[in-house]
């Protein structure tokens, strides 16, 4: 017989031992009292089991990740609150520890506060830097802080929008005020003198004033809707105003048809008084002073209800019975 | 599909047998196949003994786990489940090929004489140096004798690469042969 197929029919003969077959009985006694009491639950890998789910790592894998949450932010704040030129070898660890700091503010005033702050910082390490190399410093390293001036303002410039979308004008006030200060342009002007600084210096530029003008524009559209809500609300009140006047004109003419013209002496100066309130409200509005229109027409439909009520209690009425009366 | 696989899936389809009598007349037709063909591959018969738990387990689970999941051929899911997990255990150990010396030729042996039992430990000794997939191949063509086709649906293959992949497995099995003077 040839080789393969002496192989073959040796194979072939292979049988599993009586033993085997006695623990296959055996083991088919185990499996169906495990199907017959617990159907569902009865897998449970054993040979597949990779280590990943084995309890102890798990619990080894959980104290690590509470160990990082807790100590993380901790650390990346302290090494990213050093006073670290860059010049030194330990400033991308530091550029690391930020952007983790970064990564752990999810209020989006904090972020853009914080982006501001770290453009901020980038200038007076500028500033620091060429101060000790003794006003020329490495090109290099300039156009590298640079660019890292610009990504943090551009990257502020987007959060900036959504500051503006959730309407937060008094936080986008503050960051306009900061922007100013992070310009720094003594600092952009002293590198540009250098001629391999120049484009990096007018990046950093262009973007400082793009991420001002954003804010400004969200500044700009905040105030146009604030003045639109305003216009609204001063046409309502302005008519209500008006509305009340006829009103008290109307009772003014019940009063003096029943209790004759003399019994309206005081009622009537106060009714004038308001009347010219009215007016200003009507003029702040036309001249675009929409606040002072409001506030014009509250002070007016302040005082037209307490007249409406001297009225009502000359007719023997109570004002607010007729009220209620008005509301049924 | 052989005869009886086929009878086994009729009984299976029978309204009258419970899916636990079902699976018990299934385990004694396939439990002893499966653990040979893992002793076959792996090199512990341990090991091969906890294939077969595992590989009726997972059937039984996937089958009471939802009505719809129907077996269209049993005897290619069993084999499925039983080539998944004695990959998984190749992966845990280690991709290298098992040393002849770590072999247990006490486990795969089949109750003949001591001239027999050598010969077979030979030939079992020699199919171990083989690569994990040529091994499994060679197992399915010849040690549990299915076609190309059967073996095809087991791997997840189509027909063409199943033959190459056999070709390639009897070559190789051919050389290692010669130069050991079988």
């Amino acid at each position: 017989m040839k080789g393969f197929e002496k192989f073959i029919s040796q194979i072939r003969k292979f049988e599993i031992s009586k033993s085997d077959l006695f623990w296959l009985e055996q083991e088919k006694v185990r499996l169906m009292s495990i199907i017959r009491n617990r159907p569902v639950q009865a897998y449970k890998p054993v040979v597949s089991a990779s280590r990943f789910y084995r309890w102890h790592y798990r619990v080894v894998l959980a104290g690590a990740l509470v160990i990082m949450l807790f100590l993380g932010p901790v650390a990346s704040k302290a090494f990213a609150s050093l006073s670290i030129l860059p010049s030194s070898p330990f400033y991308p660890v530091k550029l690391t520890a930020e952007k983790l700091e970064g990564m752990l503010i999810f209020n989006d005033a904090k972020k853009l506060d914080y982006l501001v702050s770290l453009a901020q910082k980038r200038m007076d390490e500028l500033k620091q830097t060429i101060d000790k190399s003794g006003g020329v410093a490495d090109a290099k390293i300039v156009n590298k802080v640079l660019g890292q001036y610009s990504s943090l303002m551009n990257e502020a410039g987007q959060n900036i929008d959504k500051l503006a979308s959730a309407g937060d004008k008094k936080n986008l006030v503050y960051i306009g005020k900061k922007l100013q200060n992070a310009k720094s342009d003594n600092v952009l002007s002293q590198v540009k003198k250098s001629k391999e600084n120049t484009s990096a210096v007018l990046n950093a530029q262009d973007a400082a004033l793009e991420t001002e003008a954003k804010t400004a524009d969200a500044l700009q559209k905040l105030d146009q809707e604030e003045k639109d809500q305003n216009k609204t609300h001063s046409e309502e009140l302005i008519s209500l105003l008006d509305n009340k006047m006829i009103e008290i004109q109307v009772l003014m003419n019940q009063v003096k048809s029943e209790k004759g013209y003399v019994v309206l002496g005081e009622v009537y100066a106060e009714f004038e008084k308001n009347q010219a309130v009215l007016e200003n409200s009507r003029k702040s509005y036309v001249q675009g002073n929409y606040a002072d229109a409001i506030e014009f027409a509250n002070e007016g439909i302040k005082h037209a209800l307490e007249i409406n009520k001297t009225l009502l209690s000359m007719l023997g009425l109570d004002l607010e019975e007729n009220l209620e009366e008005e509301d049924k | 599909m052989d005869e009886t696989n086929k009878k086994l899936e009729d009984k299976f389809n029978q309204s009258d047998l419970t899916q636990e009598a079902v699976f018990s007349v299934f385990y004694d037709y396939y439990a002893p196949k499966i653990l040979r063909h893992a002793m076959f591959r792996l090199n512990g018969s341990e090991e091969a003994k906890d294939v077969v738990s595992q590989v009726f387990l997972k059937a039984w689970q996937f089958i009471s786990s939802s009505e719809n999941n129907k077996v269209r051929n049993s005897k290619a899911f069993l084999y499925q489940l039983a080539n998944n997990l004695i990959i998984d255990i190749y992966r845990q150990k280690s991709k290298a090929t098992i040393p002849l010396e770590n072999a247990e030729p006490e486990a795969v042996l089949a109750q003949a004489g001591n001239f027999e039992k050598f010969e077979v430990e030979q030939a079992f000794k020699l199919a171990r140096s083989l690569k994990q997939e040529y091994r499994q191949v060679i197992s399915l063509r010849y040690l549990e004798e299915m076609s190309i086709g059967e073996i095809a649906e087991i791997l997840g293959k189509n027909k063409g690469s199943v033959s190459v992949l056999l070709f390639r497995a009897l070559r190789e099995m051919k050389n290692i042969l010669k130069r050991s003077n079988y």
